[in-house]
C-alpha cells in the first residue's frame, strides 16, 4: 500500500467525520453531540497522544477520542488542559518519543500517564539545541 | 478556468495596479513615507536594509527590492534614494526600465534635502499615478497564477484544518497549471524527511536538506534551545509543543504534489516555472511577506489559529483562521472560517472550494480584510550577516 502524505492523513483523519454525514443525519447529531463531550483527534494509528479540540478540560473529565477509522476511545482526563493541547493516549516513559501525525515530535523528559497533558514542561524538543 | 488582471509588459498578469515607492535604503524612509500619504495609487516597501552591511546582503536587497519592483502587481516604480547607501540603486532603475516598467528616481543628497525631495517625488509619483491608473484588468488563464503560502500564528487547529485548506487549494492550482510557493524554512526542521520524498530530483532533495541545517545552524550559533523563539510564546501556548510538532503541521499546508525546487530568498520566478516550489525564507511575517512578493506572487493565502492580521503592501493577503473560536472573535481580520472543519459543520473539500472562489475574486480586484483596513506594512528584507 502506497504510503499517505501526511496531508492525506490529516485529511483521513477529519473526513472520518464526513463519512459518516453522507450516512445519514443521525451520524452529525452524534458527532456534535460528542463533541461536546470533550474530543479528541488522534491523527495517525502510531500516535500516543490525541489534540483536544474542547474548551477547558478539567481533571476526571471524560475524553472520547477518536481516530480517523472513526474508532472512539474513553480517556479519564488527569490534568487541566486546554484547547488545542494534547492528551497522553498510553503511558509513556521517560525518553520516550512523542509522536503525533505518525512522526517523532520530541522526546518525554518525564513518565507520563495515560490522560495526562503532553506539553512543555514533559516534552523536550531535538532540533534548533544550541544548548546542548 | 480564468481571473481578470492587469497584462504587465512582460507577459505577466497583475492583481493590483499600484505604483511602488522604493526607498534604496532605510535611511530614505521618512521620504518615501511622505510621498506616499500624499498621493493616492501609491504604496511604500518601507525595509530597513541597504547601508553597512557585508556584500552579500548588500545584493540581496538589491536583488529583493529590484524582483519587487518587476512583480506584476507593480504597474510603475519610484525609488527614492539618498545617495551615499551600499545598494545599488542604479540597477534596480535600469532593470525595472528595460522591463518596460515606467520608473522615475530620486536621490535625497542630490536635490538638496529632504523638503525638495519630497516635492520633487510628489510630482513624479502622481504623473506615474496618472500614466497606469486607466490601464483595464483583462482575462488571464488561472495558470498565470503564482500563488504564495504561509502559516502565521499558528496553534494545534492550524496543521489539522486551515493548513489543509491551502494543501487542498495548491493542489488544484498546480493541477491547473499554476504556480505554488510555500516557505518558512525554520517550519522544516523535524519535517524534512518528509518533504525530501517529494522532490522532483536528488539535487532537489539535498537543497531541501541543505537550507534546513543551515537555518537550523543560524539557530543554533546563539547556544541556546530555539524554543520560544520558534515555536512562539502564541504557539505553545496554542498547543504546540515543539518545533518538531510545529513544522509537520506547516508543510500540510504545501499539499500533495512534487516539489520542483528550491529558490534562494530574493530570486524571481520564472514564467516556465510550473508546480510546486519552495522558496529559503524564514517564518516571521515581514521577512516572508517580502520574499514571496518579490518571487512575483500576485497573492498568498495565509492560514492561522491564533489570528494574524497583517498583509503586504503590494501583495494582497488571504486569512484563513482554522480555530473558530479566533475567528469569531477577530472577524475583521479573518477573510475564512476554516474552524468549521474541526467542527464537522463543512469537510476540507467545502471550505477548499471556498477559499478557491476567493482567491479568484482576490485575484481579479476584491479587497482583502487586511488591505480593506489599510492593515498591510508587513515588509523587511531576510538578512543572513551581522550590521556593521
Amino acid at each position: 500500500m502506497q504510503k499517505l502524505s501526511l496531508f492525506q492523513t490529516v485529511y483521513q483523519s477529519l473526513r472520518s467525520g464526513k463519512n459518516r454525514e453522507v450516512d445519514g443525519a443521525s451520524v452529525i447529531v452524534e458527532r456534535k453531540v460528542s463533541m461536546e463531550k470533550k474530543i479528541g483527534l488522534k491523527v495517525n494509528p502510531k500516535d500516543n497522544v490525541a489534540t483536544l479540540f474542547a474548551n477547558d478540560i478539567e481533571i476526571g473529565d471524560e475524553v472520547v477520542i477518536q481516530d480517523k477509522a472513526g474508532h472512539t476511545e474513553m480517556i479519564s482526563s488527569l490534568s487541566m488542559i486546554p484547547y488545542g493541547h494534547k492528551i497522553a493516549v498510553y503511558d509513556l516513559n521517560i525518553g520516550d518519543p512523542i509522536i503525533k501525525y505518525g512522526e517523532n515530535i520530541g522526546i518525554a523528559t518525564a513518565a507520563i500517564k495515560k490522560g495526562e497533558h503532553v506539553h512543555v514542561h514533559n516534552l523536550d524538543s531535538a532540533r534548533g539545541r544550541g544548548d546542548l | 478556468m480564468e481571473f481578470y488582471g492587469y497584462r504587465r509588459p512582460d507577459g505577466r498578469i497583475g492583481s493590483r495596479n499600484h505604483v511602488a515607492v522604493i526607498p534604496s535604503v532605510v535611511c530614505a524612509n521618512d521620504v518615501a513615507q511622505a510621498i506616499v500619504h500624499q498621493v493616492q495609487g501609491t504604496v511604500g516597501f518601507f525595509h530597513h536594509q541597504g547601508c553597512c552591511q557585508l556584500p552579500p546582503d548588500l545584493d540581496r536587497v538589491t536583488e529583493t527590492l529590484c524582483n519587487l519592483a518587476l512583480s506584476p502587481n507593480v504597474g510603475a516604480v519610484l525609488i527614492v534614494s539618498l545617495g551615499c547607501e551600499g545598494t545599488d540603486f542604479n540597477y534596480i532603475y535600469e532593470t525595472t526600465a528595460k522591463a518596460g516598467k515606467p520608473v522615475e528616481m530620486i536621490g535625497i543628497q542630490k536635490l538638496g534635502g529632504a523638503s525638495r525631495s519630497i516635492q520633487e517625488g510628489i510630482d513624479l509619483a502622481q504623473k506615474l499615478v496618472l500614466q497606469i491608473s486607466s490601464l483595464q484588468r483583462e482575462k488571464a488563464d488561472i495558470s498565470k497564477t503564482v500563488m504564495a503560502i504561509k502559516c502565521g500564528a499558528s496553534d494545534a487547529t492550524s496543521g489539522m484544518a486551515s493548513n489543509c485548506v491551502i494543501g487542498y487549494v495548491a493542489d488544484k492550482l498546480v493541477d491547473l497549471g499554476a504556480t505554488v510557493i510555500f516557505g518558512e524554512t525554520t517550519e522544516f526542521i523535524g519535517a524534512e524527511h518528509i518533504l525530501v520524498k517529494r522532490a522532483v530530483t536528488p539535487k532537489v532533495a539535498d537543497d531541501i536538506y541543505r537550507i534546513v541545517a543551515e537555518m537550523e545552524g543560524r539557530a543554533k550559533s546563539l547556544g541556546c534551545d530555539m524554543r520560544k523563539g520558534q515555536p512562539t510564546p502564541g504557539n505553545i501556548l496554542g498547543g504546540l509543543s515543539s518545533i518538531e510538532e510545529k513544522s509537520l503541521g506547516a508543510i500540510v499546508k504545501s499539499g500533495t504534489k512534487p516539489i520542483q525546487g528550491v529558490l534562494r530568498y530574493p530570486e524571481r520566478i520564472t514564467e516556465q516555472q510550473k508546480g510546486l516550489w519552495i522558496k529559503d525564507t524564514p517564518g516571521r511575517e515581514p521577512e516572508i511577506l517580502t520574499g514571496m512578493a518579490a518571487t512575483g506572487a500576485q497573492a498568498m493565502l495565509f492560514s492561522t489559529g491564533r489570528g494574524a492580521p497583517q498583509g503586504f503592501p503590494s501583495m494582497p493577503v488571504i486569512k484563513i483562521c482554522g480555530n473558530v473560536n479566533t475567528y469569531n472573535h477577530m472577524e475583521h481580520d479573518m477573510d475564512l472560517n476554516a474552524g468549521v472543519i474541526i467542527t464537522c459543520e463543512k469537510s476540507i473539500e467545502q471550505v477548499g472550494e471556498e477559499a478557491f472562489t476567493k482567491l479568484l475574486s482576490v485575484l481579479s480586484g476584491q479587497l482583502t480584510k487586511n488591505e480593506s483596513i489599510g492593515y498591510f506594512n508587513s515588509i523587511d528584507i531576510h538578512m543572513l550577516g551581522p550590521v556593521i
